[in-house]
């Protein structure tokens, strides 16, 4: 029997917006199994942080069950709470306050020793830093200030919604890290990010949701490992190129300058078919599926440059295609 | 619940909002303090002459006199019934007192007056750092994270109402009972009147002065935290009290007067409050005034606080944040 740290049934939440209702959440269920780093995933509104909210009792659903840790939410918050971290959207200190001293006001809301904060300073790296304001912090910086918050109840369950936003690559890197290692340490960090190549990375599984309900979720691996891998063929004349294979019975597709072929297991036979009829291959390789195409695939909807200006400048700063 | 209201209360205090609302307010209270000793400082002894010699002057006015012969003439045609010849001179003969340039330190008139003036500002200063403390919470998002680590939204609510309520009133003491202290040592030093009667008053004045600030501390707090908005608050608060005079104008009514928030501020605030509509009287000055005694008018306020109260934390423990 697995064990769950987060499962949902039936989730639903709905706002006004003016005379209009909105369905953010609707119906969606959502299983996490306890240890390493949980993806979530979606399109820009289609309800992660609605959810997000709701599992950590900032807001009420209209239908459905929320079970964390075990407990029944949200009669069972306050039991709960304690054994849960969170940084929801950026976090949020006192400017005037050193790092430190914000960490010890929200260790005495929880009733913690403030002896916590240094710990959790340590464990981001921010030990060195702690006595500094948090006003003169870089965006970086404030990102692991937000975990460490996360991290000073010393949570069995971390949830973490858009940590990368607008950091520059050594801080993406950094935070990367710093989330791996959270996984590896046996706490499950629940990881809301629109940066799918992000996700793949330090992930072990996905939870993929659109327009508030859930599409595919499980082990990345097992996800991925039903996707087709594909041989991208880059060729100089690609509309006879495209033609011949065609003929030849292969599913061809263009893709950015190049053709893609399904199937990879004979690449050979492809290049040898091309080369008959003098076009010659300048490059061959096998494409994998990617979190990214998978995504694609379910959603429909690639994150559009102006959906997120935060992850819009992640994705442009890994240059991995994240996007 | 100690540990919580301890770091809502440092929460509050290390704000930079709330520090210059308590420099604003002892610069206020000391600065108002200040001008009313200096305003009522000792006459001079040229003062005091040349007030003697306009006096002598316009004794001598031929008006005065033609004025002075016709009511010594007959004066119960002049003054009305039962009045005398020595009351003809007390009143048209000029006095040295009334061209003095000041009065001296009056603790009782300041009561009314500077002494109220104060209260009120110290009471609109900590109204405006009480909202900005938690509109600054909604508007940054930090009330998230603190029900992240407190989920008992009621608890949070009042750890933070209380912290609120007790640091306005320690602002409130300090800056009023600096500014009647000083005043006290300056009538003592001057040996004007500053009896035990007078220091009661003050006392007691002092006393409803704290609450009234630490009410209002609490009440612009528990607004805002209903409409998560400063703004929102320090706007209803000023449509209630200016809405409150428009419609006690419109009605021309003294049974409206007697609901005003103006009128019960001051009814709570004042030694003995007796009033005509918006217009404050002195003792006897206005027939038929009506007098709104302290019960009552805290018990006004006292509903008006406690509604806000109620309000706030119930939409507080049901609002999606």
């Amino acid at each position: 029997m697995t064990d769950l740290v987060v499962e949902a049934h039936g989730l639903r939440k709905t706002f006004r917006d003016g005379a209009r209702k909105v369905v953010a959440v609707d119906g969606l269920d959502l299983s996490v199994e306890r240890g390493g780093v949980h993806g979530f995933l979606g399109p820009n509104g289609s309800g992660k942080t609605t959810t997000i909210r709701m599992l950590l009792g900032l807001s009420k659903p209209d239908r459905g069950e929320i079970s964390v840790l075990g407990a029944q939410l949200p009669g069972a918050l306050d039991a709960v709470s304690p054994r849960v971290g969170a940084v929801v959207e950026s976090p949020r200190f006192s400017p005037d306050l050193t790092g430190r001293r914000n960490l010890q006001l929200l260790a005495g809301l929880a009733g913690l020793p403030a002896a916590r904060a240094d710990a959790a300073l340590e464990r981001v790296a921010l030990a060195d830093r702690g006595k500094d304001r948090f006003g003169g912090y870089s965006l970086g910086m404030r990102q692991r200030l937000g975990v460490a918050a996360g991290l000073l109840k010393e949570p069995e369950l971390l949830v973490l919604d858009e940590p990368t936003n607008g950091l520059d690559p050594a801080g993406i890197l950094d935070m990367r890290e710093l989330i791996r290692g959270l996984g590896e340490s046996g706490i499950t960090v629940l990881l809301s990010s629109h940066i799918l190549a992000e996700v793949q990375q330090v992930c072990s599984a996905v939870s993929i949701i659109g327009d508030g309900r859930l599409l595919a979720g499980g082990k990345v691996d097992d996800l991925l490992g039903e996707g087709v891998v594909r041989t991208r063929i880059a060729v100089a004349d690609q509309d006879r190129a495209a033609t011949l294979l065609t003929e030849g019975g292969y599913q061809v597709t263009r893709d950015d300058g190049a053709l893609l072929v399904e199937g990879h297991e004979h690449p050979e036979e492809i290049v040898r078919l091309l080369a008959l009829q003098e076009l010659y291959a300048t490059d061959v390789r096998a494409v994998r599926p990617t979190l990214e195409t998978f995504f694609l695939a379910l959603t429909g909807h690639r994150p559009e440059p102006g959906d997120d200006p935060d992850a819009d400048e992640a994705a442009e700063r890994l240059g991995s295609g994240a996007r | 619940m100690i540990r919580l209201v301890g770091t809502e209360l440092t929460r509050y205090r290390v704000r930079r909002a709330t520090g210059l609302v308590v420099l604003l307010a002892v610069l206020a209270a000391a600065a108002i303090a200040a001008l009313t000793a200096w305003e009522s400082r000792p006459l001079t002894r040229t003062e005091i002459a040349t007030a003697q010699v306009k006096a002598s002057q316009d004794s001598d006015r031929t008006d005065i006199q033609a004025d002075l012969d016709k009511c010594l003439k007959d004066p119960v045609k002049y003054l009305g019934p039962g009045a005398t010849e020595q009351q003809c001179r007390d009143a048209l003969v000029p006095a040295a007192q009334s061209y003095l340039p000041r009065e001296p330190l009056d603790l009782r008139g300041t009561l009314r007056g500077n002494g109220i003036g104060v209260a009120l500002l110290v009471a609109a200063l900590l109204i405006i750092g009480a909202s900005a403390f938690a509109g600054g919470d909604h508007a940054s998002g930090s009330i998230t994270n603190q029900v992240l680590f407190a989920p008992g939204r009621a608890r949070l609510w009042s750890a933070k109402a209380i912290a609120v309520g007790a640091w306005s009133a320690l602002v409130a003491a300090v800056t009023l009972g600096g500014f009647w202290l000083t005043l006290y040592l300056v009538a003592a030093d001057r040996d004007v009147p500053h009896g035990s009667a007078i220091v009661d008053d003050i006392c007691w004045h002092v006393v409803r002065g704290v609450l009234f600030c630490a009410g209002a501390g609490i009440g612009a707090y528990a607004l805002t935290m209903l409409f998560r908005h400063a703004f929102a608050t320090l706007g209803l608060l000023f449509a209630y009290s200016v809405g409150g005079e428009v419609v006690l104008a419109l009605a021309q009514s003294d049974k409206v007067a007697r609901w005003t928030l103006g009128n019960n501020v001051f009814g709570w605030l004042e030694t003995r409050l007796q009033y005509v509509g918006s217009r404050r009287c002195e003792i006897d000055e206005c027939p038929g005034a009506a007098h709104l005694g302290h019960l009552d008018a805290g018990i006004y306020l006292l509903v008006l606080l406690t509604v806000s109260c109620l309000a706030s934390v119930l939409v507080f423990r049901r609002r999606d944040l």
